[in-house]
């Protein structure tokens, strides 16, 4: 057990290293902080003397709008209901968390089509490390990137005084388990396919499919739309991990 | 050149047919409708299921009435709903409704009973009370009664008052002939001061919404569950059409505690908070005017179908539906400097304000002065934003003086800050680091170089 575990920190450690030298997760970062700064100031300004009002915001009132549309005014009302910071951080951390799958993906299908991998599963490591590597370098990048984000909102509550509270936090939770799914379901797409690219492709495709299922699970649908939903409901919400975590 | 005016003579053409056509008129269908009356926790609202639509929804162990009808059904598109033209076609079936438990058992017998409901005034809303049978009847007629009692003291009023007036300017005339003639007017005025102007009679107040005809419908009161219905006619066939399934939903969480949050310079528009332990971010520019409610929670979508059959909502959300306002409660108020203090629900009148200026401002009502004579228009919770505080915490004591569980609120005052800036340092942070890791970077390069 502790050369695995000896193995998987000197890779996760060198795929953290790498990452970290890699300009665009810092680009991701600042691109999400700022959707996050835009998403809490439109909030303040869509504040009136009765209460949070989306349509003094036109990006308010589009969002409210295109929500209100596919998930009902009750989706909407409890989603804001603390505050702007559960919406920003989904939005915020969207751009890191799929540069972090994609990249894992990438580098997962690199290493595959050079023999790389089978060089170390010959020497060192076996396959469960190598996996267990990847997910432990996606981890803890996403908590540090979350805890960055968490700071972020915790100031800006402060200088507007709204208020952080425990929905958002227990959201933070879940959300972190999502990840690990979606991570999770990366490496199987790189496993499946032979080069770097099928497996982006493929991983693409799982992703936006369980997305949309997802989405489309809390939409208000008609008539036989929705009886035909609630048979898909049935099929998927066994074994879908998002589904689960959601 | 010649195709240019071929164009301009066809759009020209165009352009005449378009305004010629006239605007559209909603196309109606004749359809075999089941019209319903549902009790909605606090009132009843009126919908109807169309022949397209397979479902009804009802709240469980609630009296609510249906009845089945043929008349016309159209598309409004304005409203973007279904509605029924009964002035044109208004027909209603002899017959009883067959029911069963879906998937259960053998279909019951409902027959057809004589209904009439009303609200009784009291301090709060929910009093709506239902009459079946001889009971409707009379209900109906003890409203009838006190409603000629009220039409026949306006007449008598009206009399009094023309007698009153009458009198009044036969003084007046009088009194301005003595005057004219020199003699003294003393006591002619007193006479004219002591005269008594008749009291205008105020309608029956017995009912806030008074018993409506007697109608009769098919009166639906069931457990929670699925069930199929459908209609007999008086010769033992189905009606084409009238078969449809019953969708009886429960609240699943019950006496939650919203607030109705009235600014004081937009009294027309209140908001609702519903969602336990949630945030009400104001601008602090007026203060509020709160009234706390009981809730219970329903299925969003199973709701918004009983109110409006071809209504939407999401199955998988759970939403609070205000009920009646909590009876003599007070709030409890705690502001940042942890000072503690019980409001007390207060009765407010409505002013418009005077000058060039447009809007309304809410004042304390006081019985004794000039709004002696009218009623308040707004009781309420008044709570105060100004001074320092920024956060203030609310929570709903009953007439017992017990915390009500899921009251709790934070009332926040949102301003624009000078600092808000600095958030943007945070946004350049990330850059900083890059270009701190890439120098590093470079520099061992260089040295891994120089090794070399």
């Amino acid at each position: 057990m502790n050369y695995r575990l000896n193995a998987v920190k000197t890779v996760s450690k060198r795929r953290i290293y790498e990452t970290l030298l890699s300009p665009e997760f810092y680009l991701l970062q600042a691109a999400g902080l700022l959707l996050g700064y835009f998403l809490v100031k439109g909030f303040t300004l869509s504040i009136d003397s009765s209460g949070f009002n989306p349509e003094l915001s036109s990006l308010y009132s589009r969002i409210a709008g295109t929500l209100s549309g596919i998930f009902g005014n009750a989706f909407v009302d409890k989603l804001f209901s603390e505050g702007p910071f559960i919406f920003s951080f989904l939005i915020s951390f969207a751009p890191v968390s799929i540069y972090l799958a994609m990249s894992s993906v990438f580098r997962f299908g690199l290493e595959k089509n050079v023999g790389a991998i089978e060089l170390l599963t010959y020497g060192p490591m076996d396959g469960t490390t190598y996996f267990l590597a990847f997910m432990v370098k996606d981890a803890l990048l996403t908590v540090i990137y979350s805890s960055i984000l968490t700071i972020f909102f915790l100031l800006a509550a402060a200088v507007y005084n709204l208020f952080l509270g425990p929905m958002y936090f227990v959201f933070i939770l879940m959300f972190f388990f999502l990840t690990l799914s979606l991570y999770s379901y990366g490496i199987f797409a790189s496993v499946l396919m032979d080069n770097p690219a099928s497996s982006i492709i493929l991983f693409s495709a799982i992703f936006i499919f369980f997305t949309l299922i997802q989405i489309g699970s809390f939409t208000i649908t008609h008539g036989y739309i929705r009886n035909f939903q609630l048979c898909l409901n049935g099929l998927y919400s066994g074994y879908l991990p998002i589904f689960i975590g959601i | 050149m010649k195709a240019i005016k071929t164009a301009l003579f066809v759009s020209a053409l165009i352009f005449l047919f378009v305004t010629q056509v006239p605007a559209d008129v909603p196309v109606r269908k004749e359809q075999v409708v089941y019209t319903i009356v549902a009790y909605n926790g606090r009132d009843y609202s009126h919908t109807f299921c169309r022949e397209d639509t397979d479902t009804v929804y009802l709240i469980a162990n609630i009296e609510s009435f249906i009845i089945l009808k043929k008349t016309f059904v159209y598309f409004w598109p304005l409203t973007k709903h279904w509605n029924m033209d009964l002035e044109t076609l208004n027909k209603t079936f002899k017959g009883l409704i067959e029911i069963k438990g879906k998937g259960r058992g053998e279909f019951k017998k409902l027959n057809p009973v004589k209904y009439t409901y009303y609200n009784v005034q009291d301090e709060y809303e929910d009093n709506w009370r239902v009459a079946k049978g001889e009971d409707a009847y009379r209900e109906v007629e003890k409203w009838k009664v006190m409603y000629q009692e009220y039409l026949q003291q306006v007449v008598d009023y009206r009399n009094k008052y023309e007698e009153y007036r009458k009198t009044y300017y036969e003084l007046m005339n009088k009194m301005e002939n003595l005057r004219e003639s020199g003699e003294d007017v003393i006591e002619i005025l007193h006479v004219i001061e002591s005269l008594e102007q008749p009291a205008e009679p105020s309608m029956p107040d017995h009912y806030t919404v008074p018993p409506a005809s007697v109608n009769e419908a098919f009166i639906f009161d069931l457990p929670a569950g699925e069930y199929l219905i459908r209609f007999i006619l008086e010769d033992g066939t189905v009606l084409q059409g009238s078969e449809k399934k019953v969708v009886v939903f429960e609240k699943r969480r019950a006496k939650g505690v919203g607030f109705e949050v009235i600014p004081g310079d937009r009294w027309t528009r209140p908001v609702e908070n519903k969602i336990k332990f949630s945030i009400v971010y104001v601008d602090g520019t007026t203060d509020l005017y709160i009234r706390p409610f009981f809730q219970d929670e329903y299925n969003d979508l199973y709701y918004n179908k009983m109110m409006m059959n071809d209504g939407g909502g999401n199955k998988r959300m759970y939403n609070w539906e205000r009920m009646q306002q909590v009876p003599q409660a007070k709030i409890l108020l705690m502001d940042q400097g942890d000072r503690k203090e019980f409001l007390l629900e207060k009765p407010y009148m409505v002013e418009q304000v005077k000058g060039s200026s447009l809007g309304y401002k809410i004042v304390p009502f006081n019985p004794q002065d000039l709004n002696g004579d009218k009623r308040p228009g707004l009781r309420a919770f008044h709570v105060p934003l100004k001074g320092d505080g920024r956060v203030i915490k609310i929570s709903v004591n009953d007439k017992n003086g017990i915390g009500l569980a899921g009251s709790e609120r934070q009332i926040r005052i949102v301003k624009q800050s000078k600092i808000e800036k600095t958030l943007f340092i945070f946004v350049i942070l990330p850059f900083v680091a890059l270009f701190v890791v890439l120098g590093m970077r470079t520099k061992r390069y260089r040295k891994s170089s120089l090794r070399k």
